[in-house]
């Protein structure tokens, strides 16, 4: 078996020497951390100091396939981007889907380390066991889209598969996504940038060869009664391709945590005009797109009255540009959204730094002779988030501090107040205010603001496992432990999130013990989610985050003015304690040695 | 007067943004949404309701933006003025 599922190889790829180096990463450690998040966040934190500039030489970039990606286990198409994140100063990890990761564990790679720092534009070649650092000097300049078919036709193979950065990633926005197969993002963190801050433009890549597992019949079957499941859930089997993530708009928005213009309402008045239905309403949706080995489909291929297509917008982008922006034009939202892939920005926080903008601009604590001659930065502004989106990613004039992201941005003009931030990352698209325990996932997020670390929102919202109060406080601790050690295990063997709608912790210890015959219970695939959680916290205790970052920004203490919350705040400061001491850390949010040592991460 | 209103898939199935339940006094929720039922193209019960009656974990009812899973359920108290948001089970992120 030359490929099989256990031959964990690594391509080492140092871009200021040009050597390249084939690895197999000891079987030991694939069995404690899996693959993806795990493997390679145990890569970097054992390789770098944790303490260096994202942004320099001695920063690795680490494309990391999970242990099931490329194999036919439902949405296993996921790969991270694992790096210290130039946004966050911590940990950074990244995950994309489409089908580069896939084919990158087809051509026999599960990980791409790459390190240094390259005298020009490079990008790297990899056809199977050939692979090659190029001159990306022509590439250097162009959009996501340019790039990936001027790689492709380069290449010769129309079947390839590119990820790459956009001018952002050149200019080293804090928040430049890395984009493949043209509208797939590794988007949060600004893992784009350390690309760019490294020369490298683009990976492309072919793979030819299969992925074999232990036991085929055991392996296949446990995939069918999982996609059987998968396909007969409500959610991932009909709201989920009928709908997209933009299923979630109206339900958010009547929920009352819909944040909207930068966090100050939890409700948006023309959710009506940008909504998942009004996407379909109005004939803009054409069909959904499925990334590799995915029965759902969430994805969006769409058609603009003004002629333009794309992929999107997601839910998350959606709201970024809408009711985060206050902008009920559903054209513009998706055309920001299209922009965001071409250019290589992450829509979250290109959108909310926006927001931020327009209510520093409406308070009068922009001077409008910073705008320049751009349109006005206020909420409602469709002309305002197309132009400022072109300024952030070719760092134009106010954009070269927009591109900063809006915690320096906001900081530079003496309001770090009006930044909806955690750790510097721009917050998502729940108002914590509105579920507890999902205010307490974002104080404790390990990339700083993000909702994909310990997605509350399903159970305190959604009713999915269950259905929780998202007001009340007891056990919700226990509840975002749990979320986050099982989003780590997902993320590590590459599937989607999405998934765990309809499957639970069982099904995925029984998927990787099918294709693997590690044999292990579910308890020991949760001590492997619990591992890399505790890693990721290491590393960022090693890098200086101190844990009084575990914060919201004030203005979460406040009580939502609006809709069907009205009146709340958030108690996140109340579950810390009792989260600290479930995951046996001291009462300062520290690890003590003996935890460390328990996981075996020391 | 009670307004029912359909969102996500609901609303894209049965054609239909919202339609007003006349009812006397008060009444449960399941018999506002049966006499609700009576007044669609289509039924709708079934996405929200397994096969015996309970409530399903994820189908979302909000009774005045609050969820009746939290309230009363399917036996939550119907009030003339109130205003019933209704939506199949949906999730993303």
């Amino acid at each position: 078996m030359s490929n099989d599922i256990l031959s964990v190889k690594a391509l080492r790829i140092n871009l200021s020497t040009g050597q390249i180096k084939e690895e197999t990463i000891d079987g030991e450690l694939v069995k404690k951390y899996l693959g993806g998040r795990g493997l390679a966040s145990k890569i970097l934190l054992d390789e770098i100091d944790p303490t260096i500039d994202p942004l320099s030489e001695e920063n690795k970039l680490i494309f990391a396939n999970g242990l099931l990606t490329g194999t036919a286990v439902p949405t296993a198409g996921r790969y991270m981007v694992v790096t210290k994140g130039p946004l966050t100063g911590t940990i950074a990890s990244s995950n994309s889907g489409g089908f580069f990761g896939a084919e990158l564990r087809k051509a026999g790679w599960s990980l791409l380390i790459i390190e240094g720092k390259a005298d020009k534009p490079v990008y790297i070649s990899i056809k199977d066991s050939d692979v090659q650092i190029k001159d990306a000097t022509h590439l250097w300049g162009k959009d996501t889209h340019e790039t990936t078919d001027m790689l492709l036709e380069e290449f010769g193979d129309s079947k390839a598969r590119v990820a790459c950065i956009g001018p952002a990633g050149e200019k080293l926005v804090k928040f430049a996504a890395i984009i493949n197969d043209k509208a797939r993002a590794a988007g949060r963190t600004g893992v784009g940038a350390v690309m760019g801050s490294k020369n490298l433009k683009a990976v492309v890549v072919r793979g030819s060869e299969r992925i074999e597992v232990m036991d085929k019949a055991t392996f296949m079957e446990a995939i069918k009664s999982k996609v059987d499941i998968i396909r007969k859930n409500p959610i991932t089997g009909e709201g989920l391709p009928k709908l997209g993530t933009k299923v979630l708009d109206s339900i958010i928005n009547q929920s009352g945590l819909y944040p909207t213009k930068n966090f100050q309402f939890g409700t948006f008045e023309y959710t009506e005009e940008v909504s998942g239905e009004a996407l379909v309403n109005k004939g803009y949706l054409k069909d959904n797109k499925a990334c590799y080995a995915c029965p759902i489909g969430c994805g969006r291929d769409v058609e603009l009255p003004t002629g333009k297509k794309g992929e999107g917008p997601e839910y998350e982008s959606g709201w970024a540009f809408g009711a985060d922006c206050g902008v009920k034009d559903l054209i513009a939202v998706t055309e920001a959204n299209f922009m965001c892939n071409e250019l290589g920005l992450d829509t979250i926080s290109a959108g909310t730094t926006l927001a931020a903008a327009m209510e520093m601009y409406e308070k009068g604590y922009l001077p409008k002779e910073d705008l320049e001659n751009g349109p006005e930065l206020r909420f409602g502004s469709s002309e305002a988030i197309i132009y400022y989106l072109h300024k952030i990613a070719y760092r134009e004039g106010i954009g070269d501090k927009l591109a900063e992201g809006s915690y320096r941005f906001c900081s530079s003009y003496g309001h770090p107040e009006i930044s909806m931030t955690v750790k510097k990352q721009e917050l998502p698209a729940y108002d914590p205010r509105g579920a507890q325990g999902h205010a307490l996932e974002y104080a404790t997020s390990n990339r700083g603001g993000c909702h994909v670390r310990g997605y509350m929102i399903s159970p305190e919202i959604l009713g999915v496992p269950e259905k929780l109060d998202p007001q009340t406080t007891e056990g919700k601790a226990g509840w975002v432990k749990i979320f986050q050690d099982l989003t780590a295990v997902i993320d590590s063997a590459g599937l989607c999130l999405f998934s765990s709608f309809a499957l639970g912790a069982d099904d995925y210890a029984e998927l990787i013990n099918a294709g693997t015959g590690f044999g292990l219970s579910t308890d020991e695939i949760m001590k492997i989610g619990e591992r890399i959680w505790n890693l990721e916290r290491y590393f960022n205790l090693k890098a200086g985050i101190s844990p009084e970052e575990d914060k919201l920004p004030d203005r979460f203490k406040e009580p939502l003015p609006d809709g069907a919350q009205k009146g709340s705040y958030a108690h996140y400061e109340e579950l810390l304690p009792e989260y600290y001491k479930l995951r046996g850390w001291n009462e300062d949010g520290t690890i003590p040695e003996e935890k460390l040592k328990e996981l075996e991460i020391i | 007067m009670v307004k029912v209103k359909f969102f996500t898939l609901l609303r894209l199935d049965l054609g239909i943004r919202e339609i007003d339940i006349n009812i006397d006094g008060e009444k449960r929720l399941i018999e506002v949404l049966k006499d609700a039922e009576k007044k669609t193209p289509k039924p709708f019960l079934h996405k929200l309701i397994d096969e015996k009656g309970e409530l399903l974990n994820s189908a979302i009812i909000l009774v005045n933006g609050k969820n009746v899973h939290h309230l009363a359920k399917l036996d939550t108290i119907i009030k003339d003025g109130d205003e019933i948001d209704i939506f199949p089970p949906g999730g993303g992120g």
